[in-house]
């Protein structure tokens, strides 16, 4: 799950962020991008080094072909779409996209669903598949009303080298505006990028990659420990991911910008957040966006519309829930991260239930004024924080191994 | 009519009859609008105006200005 | 204002280079984390 870790990449395999080949490639790409003057040459030179990233990340002819197929694929079904979807029920587009999700599940767990999964019979790794089909969602279910749907602007959404191996996820509209115009923000932009690309790197791998052994995740035992240790290891963890996660957004950013494409945020202060809610609302901006969008708000309409006035309520803390579990599962399919997606979606549902019977009862009595003290403000983003990276034991340890730390937590 | 309109589904929904809209709110502005409440707010514009809008189209309203424009696009003699 | 233009850009500069400096002096390659990526 955590290939890094392994260095379960070869010296031949990955083109790492903070390696001196990574650098050439970065500074020939933005040259090249902010000098060529024919638009389609410019346009063709991205598609170069989108190919030339992607060719140390494939390591055979099997992920390629899988790739081509999911490109060649979404792009057929997008012009099926355009030539004869005028008519089509929503059924139809749901449907589409539910086997999207489907394809991702079954490609990323090969043992999931096994005499019906193909992919169990032909194992496949392909590098961001996880972000690739969101990539195709978006494109098939917006696609009568994007411009510039050219196989070249659609091949270089898809696979465009900043953000191939996680994302900042990108709206095509957003891509093809600056693929068609390479925009450049008015003013000096270039040394507040390389700022932004320093400032990444500081993060992820001077501060990231240093911390990580006083992390939770690297204690060998942690019952062992003195209680205080163990509480540290846990809160550092989290705080070890965030770095690590943000500070390659940074790098992302920075260098697309750079490139001339202002990628959207992934990251706004989620050591702040207050409830599960905020912390989504701050943390994977682009994938709760996502979800928001092509998940809960098709299935909250439907719901809404259909359910009976008194059920709403009901309803539609139910499509919180599955968002949670659906965004957990899309991390990896294990045991571990499930009980993650129920532990936040639990929260959720709490969180609408406070708001919807006891916050206004708390408004009103003699606690409401308290509401607003920046202490309570603290205490509460601190047991926030505390909340999250318990939660966060389960993507590791799984289920098992995370209560004993927890056991150990409260020194059971 | 259309921002009267506009304006009397968005006191309707966000409980706050004082509310005053203008083309530049956004979410971020109004306390109330959450998820949920922008779905409400879509479900009820839907049916006062009688369109139906798209969910690629929901996706990119940012703000309140987009919205009208959105109406408008879908009942022109509205504008 | 043009000078304040070219201290600015220089400041800037020159924390870049002590950012860099950071960079290339603690940065651990041995390990690379790196949670979100997909495989």
């Amino acid at each position: 799950m955590f290939p890094g870790l392994d260095t379960g990449l070869s010296a031949h395999q990955g083109l790492f962020l903070n390696s001196w080949h990574f650098f050439a490639v970065a500074v020939l790409a933005v040259i090249c991008l902010r000098t060529i003057p024919v638009r389609y040459v410019r346009q063709a030179a991205l598609l170069a080094f989108n190919l030339y990233f992607l060719s140390y990340f494939l390591y055979g002819w099997h992920p390629v072909l899988l790739l081509a197929g999911l490109l060649v694929g979404t792009y057929l079904i997008g012009l099926i779409k355009l030539k004869w979807g005028r008519n089509w029920p929503d059924a139809v587009v749901v449907s589409l996209v539910v086997l999207f999700w489907i394809f991702l599940f079954l490609v990323k767990d090969p043992d999931l669903l096994v005499p019906a999964n193909p992919f169990h019979y032909w194992p496949v790794q392909l590098i961001g598949v996880s972000y690739l089909v969101f990539r195709s969602i978006n494109y098939v279910v917006d696609v009568e009303i994007l411009e510039n749907r050219n196989f070249l602007t659609f091949v270089n959404f898809m696979v465009f080298f900043p953000t191939l191996l996680a994302g900042p996820i990108e709206r095509y509209d957003r891509f093809e505006e600056f693929h068609s115009t390479f925009g450049y923000e008015e003013g000096p932009t270039v040394l507040p990028s390389l700022h932004r690309i320093a400032n990444g790197l500081i993060k992820k791998f001077v501060l990231a990659d240093n911390l990580m052994v006083f992390g939770i995740f690297m204690k060998p035992d942690q019952t062992e420990l003195a209680l205080p240790l163990v509480w540290l290891g846990v809160m550092l963890q989290l705080a070890v991911i965030y770095l690590d996660f943000s500070g390659y957004c940074d790098i992302v950013i920075g260098l697309a910008a750079l490139m001339g494409f202002p990628v959207c945020e992934n990251f706004d202060r989620p050591y702040l957040a207050r409830n599960v809610q905020d912390f989504w609302n701050r943390w994977h901006m682009s994938l709760t966006g996502f979800i928001r969008d092509y998940v809960f708000t098709p299935l909250s309409r439907f719901v809404m519309e259909k359910a009976d006035r008194r059920r709403q309520f009901a309803w539609i803390t139910a499509v919180y829930f599955f968002c949670m579990l659906l965004i957990a599962l899309w991390h990896d399919t294990t045991w571990g991260f499930f009980v993650f997606g129920l532990l936040h979606g639990a929260a959720l549902v709490g969180l609408q239930l406070f708001r919807k019977y006891l916050s206004p009862a708390i408004s009103r009595s003699s606690l409401g004024a308290l509401r607003d003290e920046a202490a309570v403000a603290w205490i509460v983003r601190t047991l926030n924080y505390a909340f999250i990276s318990i939660t966060i034991l389960f993507w590791y340890f799984g289920v098992r191994g995370s209560l004993e730390i927890i056991k150990a937590m409260v020194k059971l | 009519m259309l921002q009267e309109n506009l304006q009397t589904i968005f006191r309707q929904v966000f409980e706050d009859d004082t509310l005053v809209i203008n083309d530049e709110m956004t979410a971020k502005d109004v306390e109330k609008w959450d998820s949920l409440s922008h779905i409400t707010l879509i479900l009820e514009v839907e049916k006062f105006f009688g369109i139906k809008l798209k969910n690629s189209e929901i996706a990119r309203l940012k703000r309140v200005g987009d919205l009208k424009k959105l109406i408008a696009k879908h009942k022109p003699d509205l504008a | 204002m043009n000078i304040k233009h070219w201290g600015k850009d220089l400041a800037g500069a020159a924390w870049l280079a002590v950012k860099i400096a950071v960079i290339l002096l603690l940065m651990n390659s041995g390990r690379t984390f790196f949670v979100y990526q997909n495989f």
